[in-house]
């Protein structure tokens, strides 16, 4: 029984970390309070719907269950233009300012709300998971693990993966690493700021598209699908500590493992009130996160 | 040759700069000389494009680059290391480095060995974060990182600030040996007058935001000190 609880700890930890991993960049590494990071979400799901609708209208019914395969660079696509377009004619010009930036982004998120409510309609929409994520691994009696969570999870590491070789092995990822430590110095260098700015903004809301088209697996999808995971993104990245990877890991495998916890030896109202009180608790002893960047050189 | 015309520049409402005009040629040492607070961190600053001129023009072998950005003018040739040496304390060594390939003219994705071989310390150091080093070794990677690029000319901003006698040493000898390979030109910002009389070419002094006296090497004597540098 205690291993059906933490697989679904850690099931709810990979879709947290999903979700949060690109506020960890627009938020964490480049400090935009971005309140538009759940409509990118919902973003990234519609756009699977809408690569389910058009696999089901132009191809054959045996080629539908790879369209989940394609959903998710194409997810990622779409919300990583949207979210480049988000940042050249808005929040290039909020960097710094973090109150204006919150009301912005908030509006923003509202404008997309309703973009997708006349273009989908208002109620939810389904989206047919591929048969092959159908059933589970039956690990033993009555311990079934969905593939469908399996596969979230597997997603999650993927992303990670991805993102750790983008932003501490590759070219861009170093360049994005000192314009966000040192922009002025940066800039002295020779590193075009305005393009790594406009460059990671778009990359953290394309990891958002990511993460709503693995939502699509958990469930219908609708305009306000964002704002359910919102919150948690923001608790997620604080409580990890701003800035670094490894954290958001940390804050997600928290709130996931906790909740799953409380919930199962109390019920889901009283398990989600003490995982709240736990993180009020946790960021009076540590308001900075769990990992925060200390060294010589922020002295 | 660096072109400096006229310029005015401050922070917010402030002017800090007024009517600026030098020169560096191909080669030379240039120092910049003055009290503390007469604006010779700000001219480095307006001539790399960190702070926007108000008036005047800085211009690169007769390139206007007044309305440029930081990143164009490295491009074109200057180097910078700035005071308080600005290293990015969560990068390694090694990366802070290869960021000083940036700017470089060819696309060089190692990084040249004159660079570093003035500072045999650094390859032994190349994992270690740049936030770890101490105030030497973290100037000397500023030069090396600046150096990375081949730049035409090189703003140094107080390079011995707060570093041990014998370190200063080593970047005397580093300037030095800038100025005799005769590629690079210099405009030095420095407290020591000693240490700039020992390689400076061409010299001059900024009071209250203006050039307020230049001159060569033998003009540059005690009364000039007395009035300009004397505290």
């Amino acid at each position: 029984m205690y291993l059906l609880q933490l697989f679904n700890g850690l099931s709810i930890s990979s879709i947290l970390l999903l979700v949060a991993l690109g506020l960890a960049i627009t938020f964490g590494l480049m400090k935009v309070i971005n309140m538009a990071h759940g409509e990118l979400i919902m973003i990234g799901a519609y756009s699977t719907y809408l690569t389910q609708n058009i696999f089901k209208a132009y191809l054959p019914a045996s080629m539908f269950d790879w369209y989940f395969v394609l959903a998710i660079p194409a997810s990622f696509a779409i919300a990583f233009v949207v979210g480049l377009i988000l940042e050249m004619s808005l929040i290039r010009f909020l960097y710094g300012r973090p109150l204006d930036s919150l009301l912005a982004t908030w509006g923003v998120g509202l404008v997309l709300q309703q973009l997708a409510r006349s273009i989908f309609g208002a109620p939810n929409v389904a989206v047919t998971s591929p048969s092959w994520l159908d059933g589970g691994l039956m690990i033993m009696d009555g311990t079934l693990l969905p593939y469908k969570r399996l596969f979230i999870i597997a997603l999650v590491i993927a992303c990670l993966v991805a993102m750790y070789f983008y932003i501490y092995r590759s070219h861009e990822g170093r360049r994005m690493r000192a314009v966000m430590q040192n922009r002025d110095m940066a800039a002295c260098l020779g590193v075009s700021t305005r393009r790594v700015d406009a460059m990671t903004f778009a990359i953290g809301s394309g990891i958002a598209g990511i993460a709503g088209c693995a939502l699509t697996l958990m469930g219908s999808i609708g305009p306000s699908l964002g704002t359910y995971y919102i919150v948690d993104a923001f608790m997620v990245v604080v409580l990890g500590g701003v800035g670094k990877l490894v954290g958001t890991v940390l804050g997600a495998m928290g709130i996931g493992m906790f909740n799953t916890l409380f919930e199962y030896w109390t019920n889901a109202s009283l398990g989600k009130v003490l995982v709240f009180v736990c993180i009020v608790a946790f960021l009076q002893w540590k308001p900075m996160g769990f990992v925060a960047m200390r060294s010589r050189s922020l002295d | 040759m660096l072109a400096v015309q006229q310029l005015e520049a401050g922070y917010g409402e402030s002017i800090i700069l007024r009517n600026v005009t030098l020169t560096v040629k191909p080669g030379q040492v240039v120092c910049l000389l003055g009290r503390n607070g007469v604006g010779k961190t700000t001219l480095m600053k307006s001539i790399m494009g960190l702070l926007k001129a108000r008036g005047g023009s800085v211009a690169y072998n007769g390139t206007d680059l007044t309305k440029r950005a930081p990143g164009q003018r490295a491009k074109s040739g200057i180097g910078y290391v700035p005071q308080g040496r600005e290293i990015f304390g969560q990068l390694s060594v090694y990366e802070n480095l290869l960021l000083g390939l940036e700017a470089s003219k060819t696309k060089a994705t190692s990084i040249p060995e004159e660079a570093i071989a003035k500072f045999p310390v650094l390859p032994e150091m190349y994992t270690r974060r740049g936030g770890d080093l101490s105030g030497g070794q973290q100037q000397q990677l500023a030069f090396a990182r600046a150096l990375a690029s081949k730049p035409e000319v090189l703003l140094l901003d107080e390079p011995c600030e707060g570093i041990q006698p014998s370190i200063v040493d080593d970047i005397r000898d580093v300037i030095r040996s800038i100025k005799s390979d005769g590629k690079t030109a210099v405009l030095l910002v420095e407290q020591s007058l000693e240490f700039v009389k020992s390689i400076g070419d061409y010299f001059y002094i900024l009071e209250k935001g203006a050039i307020a006296w230049e001159g060569g090497l033998d003009a540059l004597n005690d009364e000039v000190v007395r009035k300009y540098l004397t505290v």
